[in-house]
């Protein structure tokens, strides 16, 4: 049980996906422009995790190792297939903001991330507890960057007018250019926590060092050579540099541990 | 002229990055230098624009014959990833020069959001198979100019002084969003 | 190709193969409440048009034409369905029409109009709008909206500097690509209806 606490801390403060990890930007930079869209991205994205997360554990000895990542990519499909057409007949209001981002849900990092570095290597309910955690945590994140967007460039939150009438709506901040100011000032913090971390600790490695922040290991975490037919075609290839998942993964078990020292 | 009005709707008004957020990562990640940027947009071009052509007809010919649009999701990325790898290894076979140019690029867009993006909207907005086309190749244009305009910047920006925890990713990103309002004087070009 | 990779060929097909037909269920499970809670919300959205009526009744099919007709007229919008309203006695009071105006900023946009029998708009109401939250989103609010109940005109036309005469509705600042979305699928609808005879 002590366990289970700990992949919901992780997911919500230690390893969270948004804020530590910087995961799943696009969905992120283009439904938070209020934040009951922020919130209902969120728990669908959630949803979809838990189901992903606890269907490819209990899968996890059935489906072989070269394939694993179409077979991933096929689970989560299914489901975030489900959850729209849930959503387009019970919250329509919300299918209908989301738009497309519902969809793409499949492609976002998160969700084949917890799937490859988690899920696959642990039972069903810690499995489950993982998906929480970490959904809840990217909810969070997305609730918390709507509000922000959605107090400073409309003056509400929730839909509901706080500022004073004399309050003029920097509405930018809800547009497009305004999703890339929040977002870099959200990383600029991030940033300038680890600085004085290292600083603390008495290392001085410049953010530089630090390979285009995650945004380029989410790149190769999902999109690296993982997916391959190769597994399913039978085709050998020579080993070459490209990473795969695993390799990214380790890379980035590896990045966290150093992080934590 | 309708058609001309899609793909440069699709390049330059509704941008897929900076208005969209779709391909995030790969603008981030791999606009370092610009003839690196150049030859990721010139994959990215190459597979969106087949990627739309092929789950056009898929859609048409199979998914709406069958009654089984609901499948559209999953059937959608498992063609764009198989395809990925088939045009890789046509490549590597028949146009080894081609190859030699895109070939590191091209694993990299399996999963870039963009190319599924693209061909559900193609599929929202019920684009017949020629305009499925050009709005592909429109988007995917549209990426590969923002991508490259992004990469000329950032080696300019190398020798700024910028406050340290902006460097990186923030600086970017601050970057993208004056590009993004920059692009917000497109959208007057059509109506 | 060797037994290894037959395996686990076969095996990624099961695992799509079964995926396929789960979500097949699943689609076939919820089909109907789905259905269901949409002509529910369509007949909220009807009743909110058209507050008097007792019946909506099916007036037959749009014809095919008339996206191309409204297009010449430079809306680019589609009228999905018009209804016949009925009140209690069973007399013709208006109609109801769901139009789709395909110039949003964020898609499509669809919304049912009711207009009455002597031809005054009697309301709008959204049935789907993903416009941008905060900036087109606030053409849901009453404020919007209802600036087209209750007018008797042929055309509406949108203003920057405040609504001075019946036909203009004050747009909605930053919008105005959703103003002039709503107010065009507004003014097909009239002119579908005004068509009709």
């Amino acid at each position: 049980m002590n366990e289970a606490v700990k992949r919901l801390k992780c997911g919500l403060v230690t390893e969270n996906p948004t804020f530590v990890q910087m995961l799943g930007m696009c969905p992120t930079m283009a439904v938070t422009t209020s934040a009951i869209n922020g919130i209902g991205m969120g728990l669908t994205t959630t949803v979809i995790l838990i189901l992903s997360n606890m269907m490819i554990s209990a899968l996890r000895k059935v489906i072989p190792d070269k394939v694993r990542i179409p077979a991933y990519i096929v689970i989560v499909a299914s489901f975030v297939t489900i959850v729209q057409f849930l959503l387009e007949g019970f919250v329509p209001s919300l299918y209908d903001s989301l738009g497309i981002y519902i969809p793409l849900i499949v492609v976002n990092c998160i969700i084949l991330g917890r799937a490859e570095s988690y899920a696959s290597k642990n039972n069903v309910i810690l499995s489950m507890f993982d998906g929480i955690g970490m959904g809840l945590g990217f909810t969070v994140g997305l609730t918390s960057i709507g509000i922000f967007r959605e107090i400073f460039g409309n003056g509400s939150i929730f839909g509901k007018t706080i500022m004073p009438e004399s309050y003029q709506p920097v509405s930018i901040l809800i547009l497009a250019p305004g999703a890339f100011f929040v977002l870099s000032c959200l990383v600029a913090v991030q940033n300038k926590v680890r600085l004085n971390k290292l600083k603390k600790a008495g290392e001085a490695i410049s953010v530089c060092e630090r390979e285009d922040g995650c945004a380029s290991c989410t790149n190769t975490l999902c999109m690296g050579k993982s997916f391959t037919v190769e597994g399913v075609m039978g085709i050998k290839e020579k080993p070459d540099k490209k990473m795969t998942v695993g390799d990214a993964v380790k890379n980035k078990s590896k990045n966290d541990s150093d992080k934590e020292v | 002229m309708e058609l001309f009005l899609i793909a440069i709707g699709a390049c330059l008004v509704n941008n897929v990055v900076l208005s969209q957020f779709l391909g995030l990562c790969p603008f981030i990640g791999v606009s370092k230098k610009v003839d690196t940027a150049a030859g990721m947009g010139g994959a990215v071009i190459f597979v969106v624009t087949i990627a739309s052509a092929i789950t056009n007809l898929i859609y048409t010919h199979v998914l709406e014959k069958l009654n089984i649009t609901y499948l559209q999701t999953i059937v959608f990325i498992l063609v764009i990833a198989a395809l990925v790898q088939f045009v890789e290894m046509f490549l590597k076979k028949m146009v080894p020069s081609l190859y030699k140019a895109l070939g590191v690029y091209l694993p990299l867009i399996t999963t870039n959001c963009a190319v599924l993006g693209v061909a559900l909207l193609n599929v929202q907005k019920s684009y017949g198979f020629v305009a499925s086309v050009i709005n592909g190749f429109g988007t995917a244009v549209g990426f590969t100019i923002a991508i490259v305009i992004m990469a000329g910047i950032r080696e300019k920006i190398e020798y700024n002084d910028i406050p340290e925890s902006f460097k990186g990713t923030p600086i970017v990103l601050l970057t993208a969003g004056l590009m993004a309002m920059a692009f917000f004087g497109f959208s007057g070009l059509i109506k | 190709m060797s037994r290894e990779s037959i395996k686990n060929t076969f095996s990624l097909m099961l695992i799509t193969l079964i995926a396929g037909v789960l979500l097949g269920l699943v689609y076939e499970v919820t089909k109907e409440p789905i259905a269901k809670e949409k002509l529910r919300a369509k007949e909220e959205a009807y009743k909110a048009v058209f507050a008097e009526a007792a019946s909506f009744e099916e007036m037959g099919e749009v014809p095919d034409n008339t996206r191309d007709e409204l297009v010449s007229q430079g809306y680019d919008a589609d009228i999905n369905e018009i209804m016949d309203v009925k009140d209690q006695s069973g007399s013709h009071i208006g109609y109801v029409l769901t139009v789709t105006d395909h110039e949003g900023y964020g898609g499509d946009i669809q919304f049912a109009m009711g207009v009455k029998a002597d031809g005054t708009l009697n309301g709008i109401s959204f049935l789907s709008i993903g416009e941008t939250a905060g900036l087109g989103m606030k053409a849901t609010q009453d404020s919007f909206k209802n600036q087209f109940s209750g007018k008797k005109v042929d055309k509406f036309t949108y203003t920057k500097n405040g609504a001075s005469a019946d036909d203009e509705i004050d747009a909605i600042s930053g919008a105005t690509i959703t103003t002039n979305a709503v107010t065009n699928g507004v003014n097909a609808g009239l002119y579908y209806i005004n068509s009709l005879y």
